[in-house]
């Protein structure tokens, strides 16, 4: 499952279960969307919620990485688990995009807030 | 009225008679008529019945001639006593050996005994009824000593003959054969004179004349001395002719750079000058006719005869300098390949002139198609630019987020305005949709043309690899000594001088000289793995002398040692539900003594993620296995995943390459999970954090490298694998610590069984095991 909030130009998306193949799809389909539709240039996204991640996921995340970038706009992750960013380490996500652990994750939500 | 058979049999003798008229009969005709009168020493004249024995043994049409022409020869110069003698000999060699066709090694030995023994047996039947004197004896014992040598010669000269006529180049056995015979026949021609003008003479001029052209000074003088022999020869001791024939010769040679004109001009003041001292007038005038038509034979007969073996190509450096400059034009391909990578190579002017405000083109378009017959134009245009500009910008970007251009974007005021709202609105969303599209398929052209360039330069990396190798492999031990002094420059490695040394084994030993490292150990650390790539084998030091005081450079060699081999073991489980696994592996030999383990885990699973991590692996294998570079290859991978595909897909690379020459694992990690080295109980982690490929345009693999060891295991598995123990590097290293089994098959199944069991069955994703063993090659 995925929810949406927007604020100023930012989409903050929360994904809840495991980002997978599945959800992978759910979650594609409707950032593309708000970034087609809605003048949203950066993306925020929280995993706090995600328990597993595999590789669709991961194509999932690199792919409206790539999107959010033509757009000249930044994305960023945050509350991953410590299963969920070790993979995002392993498979070399945090060079690109910033990924914050459970310990900035109020830190991080104060921000998106702003 | 005639029979048929008479008819038939008129007509086969007819045939017969013009069969023996040809020309190579009636040659071999005049060459026994020739020989019949040649004469050795003034007594003896072996060689009618030698050539004609060897003729007999191998041309059934051409010893017809031949003894026809003998006989005629025999008739004409000897009488009585001789005359039969000579006769009945050559009757008898051409009888015995009318049946005789020997093939083969035994030629050599039977055709000539048989001639020796004939002469011998009737010159002695001849001596012993009385018809000759006893001194007879010593002369039949030469004569047919000598027949004997001369058939052999004959039958060597005949078999060069039959050579030439297939092409096939003469040694210097049928040469020297050849010439012997020629000899012959040149004492045959002693006395015979054409119209005042002695033959033999004209030959021999002929001759040494022919030694010139071919052989420079020292053929002329060589021909020369031995054409001058011949009178001796024959019977006619005369040292003068010796003289005159080496020295015109050496004269005539010494013009050969001039031509056959200088060569002729040479040899007749060589001929004028010793005529004037050893000759009378008349004599001089004879030898300048003798000259005069020598030389018109010589500059008449064509060149082909001459240089009939003048293409024979010379066997050992021609080869070296084709290869050489086969590898100059190898090299001439690279450079045009790097040249043609860097034309295709996107430069920054020709991206900013992609990139260059691109709003002001769609203004300026939109502005030609709606308002350039506007009456309003001149307003909009020109008194208030500034204005509309910002009005359309602010419009535009308006568009871009919404996809079309709506009229209600336009500032109230411009809607006021402006007469053609609406054209001007559709034609401002259509620029801006082209301008889009253009974008879209500018960056596509941006990313093929990278994909180009980067496949042109690895093109020009594998070219240049290929002339390396040629240099190497035609190269001798001072060239390869060179090459290697070369190469280790080329690593910042200067050392004073490389020997390279070949041993009773054929293999080649290295002795370098440098300047000396005290306890730096640069020969063990830089120069023998250097050395053992250049020459394909490991190099050990063998001996060394370091410095001690005072001594500046330091000497040592380097033997050729075992090379290292990899055994491999594989395990696959596939995820439930799915029919293929999205993993794919591969295990290849490399170019240069090189191994590959190549672990791919496709995005997703099933279908998708096969083909994914299918194209990946055997994408890899073969521009590995063409050898491309590590980096190059895995950039030419992700180039075409990419272009190929729309989806956000991907492949992870997990790959190793075994150097079997320096025992070394360079580890390319690309979104992989971790590997493990095991030697004995100890446990390397190899950890990456790479992105994927196919997924973004640029890829940055981590690269670690490490040295290996007899018994060392590699161990490489798949996300699934590495997951099952919940991703715990230290549990893993426990288990590898603790491997039960030795094989790379075993410990594959073993560790693909405890994923299994640690997953209590119910596999969520493809499990993949690699495992490989660095063993000794035996070679």
């Amino acid at each position: 499952m995925v929810t949406v909030k927007i604020k100023n130009d930012n989409l903050i998306i929360k994904v809840f279960g495991e980002l997978d193949l599945v959800v992978a799809k759910e979650f594609r389909e409707t950032v593309d969307k708000i970034l087609m539709d809605k003048p949203v240039k950066n993306l925020i996204l929280d995993l706090s919620q995600v328990s597993f991640i595999d590789s669709s996921g991961l194509g999932a995340l690199l792919g409206r990485y790539k999107l959010v970038q033509q757009k000249g706009g930044k994305m960023s992750i945050f509350g991953a688990n410590p299963q969920v960013f070790r993979i995002l380490d392993l498979s070399g996500v945090r060079k690109i995009i910033p990924v914050f652990q459970t310990e900035d994750l109020e830190l991080e939500k104060r921000r998106a807030n702003q | 009225m005639l029979s048929k058979t008479t008819v038939n049999r008129q007509f086969k003798a007819s045939y017969q008679l013009l069969n023996f008229l040809r020309w190579d009969n009636l040659l071999f005709g005049f060459l026994g008529f020739i020989l019949a009168q040649s004469l050795l020493l003034g007594e003896i004249r072996p060689f009618a019945p030698a050539v004609l024995g060897a003729v007999s043994v191998w041309d059934k049409q051409k010893r017809w001639g031949m003894l026809a022409g003998s006989l005629l020869g025999v008739y004409l110069i000897a009488e009585g006593a001789e005359f039969w003698s000579q006769s009945i000999i050559l009757l008898v060699v051409f009888m015995v050996l009318f049946n005789q066709f020997v093939l083969g090694r035994q030629q050599w030995i039977i055709i000539p005994s048989m001639v020796t023994a004939i002469v011998f047996i009737v010159n002695s039947i001849f001596i012993f009824f009385g018809l000759g004197s006893p001194y007879g004896w010593v002369t039949t014992f030469f004569e047919s000593f000598f027949a004997g040598l001369i058939t052999l010669v004959t039958l060597t000269s005949l078999g060069a003959w039959e050579k030439r006529q297939r092409n096939i180049p003469l040694n210097l056995e049928d040469k020297i054969s050849c010439f012997i015979l020629g000899l012959g026949v040149l004492l045959g021609f002693g006395d015979i004179y054409l119209l005042g003008v002695n033959i033999q003479s004209f030959l021999s001029r002929f001759a040494v004349l022919l030694g010139c052209f071919l052989g420079g000074p020292g053929g002329g003088a060589a021909v020369g001395t031995l054409v001058g022999l011949v009178p001796s020869i024959g019977g006619n001791f005369s040292t003068v002719t010796i003289g005159f024939y080496s020295l015109s010769g050496l004269l005539g040679g010494v013009f050969q750079s001039l031509g056959r004109i200088g060569i002729l001009i040479g040899f007749t003041l060589g001929n004028l000058m010793l005529s004037m001292y050893f000759a009378g007038s008349d004599q001089v005038i004879m030898t300048l006719v003798e000259t005069f038509l020598a030389g018109v034979v010589f500059l008449l007969t064509p060149l082909s005869f001459f240089r009939i073996e003048e293409n024979e190509p010379e066997e050992t450096e021609p080869i070296w300098q084709e290869t050489e400059e086969s590898a100059q034009k190898i090299n001439l391909v690279s450079g045009v390949l790097s040249e043609l990578s860097n034309a295709f190579l996107p430069t920054e002017t020709r991206v900013q002139n992609m990139e260059e405000n691109p709003v002001n083109k769609i203004l300026d378009e939109t502005a030609r198609q709606v308002c350039d017959n506007c009456s309003l134009r001149s307003i909009c245009w020109d008194k208030e630019l500034a204005k509309t500009y910002r009005s359309l910008v602010r419009v535009c970007a308006k568009g871009e987020k919404n996809e079309r251009i709506s009229e209600q974007f336009f500032p109230y005021d411009f809607q006021r305005r402006c007469m053609r709202l609406r054209e001007l609105s559709i034609a401002l969303s259509c620029q801006l949709k082209l301008f889009k599209q253009e974008k879209y398929y500018q960056e596509k052209l941006k990313k093929s043309q990278e994909v180009v360039s980067r496949q042109l330069a690895g093109m020009a990396q594998l070219v240049q690899g290929f002339s390396k190798i040629l240099k190497y492999r035609s190269a001798t031990d001072e060239e390869l000594a060179e090459y290697i002094k070369s190469e280790l420059l080329d690593a910042n490695i200067n050392v004073q001088n490389v020997k390279v040394i070949e041993n009773s084994g054929g293999d080649k030993e290295i002795v370098i000289v440098q300047r000396a490292c005290p306890e730096r150990n640069w020969c063990m650390q830089f120069i023998a793995p250097r050395i053992s790539q250049i020459m394909d084998r490991t190099y050990t030091v063998k001996t060394t002398r370091c410095p001690t005081s005072g001594n500046k450079t330091c000497t040592y060699y380097l033997n050729p040692s075992q090379t290292y081999a990899v055994t491999t073991g594989a395990a696959v489980a596939i995820k439930e539900g799915s029919s293929v696994s999205g993993d794919n592996w591969s295990c290849l030999s490399l170019p240069d003594r090189k191994f590959a383990l190549i672990l791919s885990d496709g995005m997703g699973a099933g279908e998708e993620a096969y083909a994914e991590s299918n194209t990946a692996v055997h994408l890899l294998e073969k521009l590995l296995a063409a050898g491309l570079g590590n980096q190059m290859a895995v950039d030419t991978v992700n180039s075409v995943l990419l272009l190929r595909s729309t989806k956000d897909s991907f492949a992870t690379i997990d790959m190793t390459v075994i150097n079997e020459v320096s025992a070394t694992a360079e580890f390319i990690k690309i979104a992989a999970c971790p590997s493990f080295i095991k030697r004995r109980t100890q446990v390397q982690v190899i950890k990456g954090k790479s992105l994927p490929i196919g997924i973004l345009n640029h890829v940055e693999p981590e690269y670690f490298q490490f040295p290996v060891q007899v018994g060392d295991l590699i161990i490489k598995m798949s996300d699934g694998v590495f997951e099952a123990l919940g991703g715990n590097i230290e549990e893993w290293t426990k288990v590898i610590q603790a491997l039960p089994q030795e094989e790379p098959q075993n410990i594959a199944n073993y560790l693909i069984e405890l994923a299994r069991k640690s997953l209590h069955d119910r596999i969520k994703d493809d499990l993949t095991v690699l495992v490989a063993r660095i063993d000794y090659r035996s070679e």
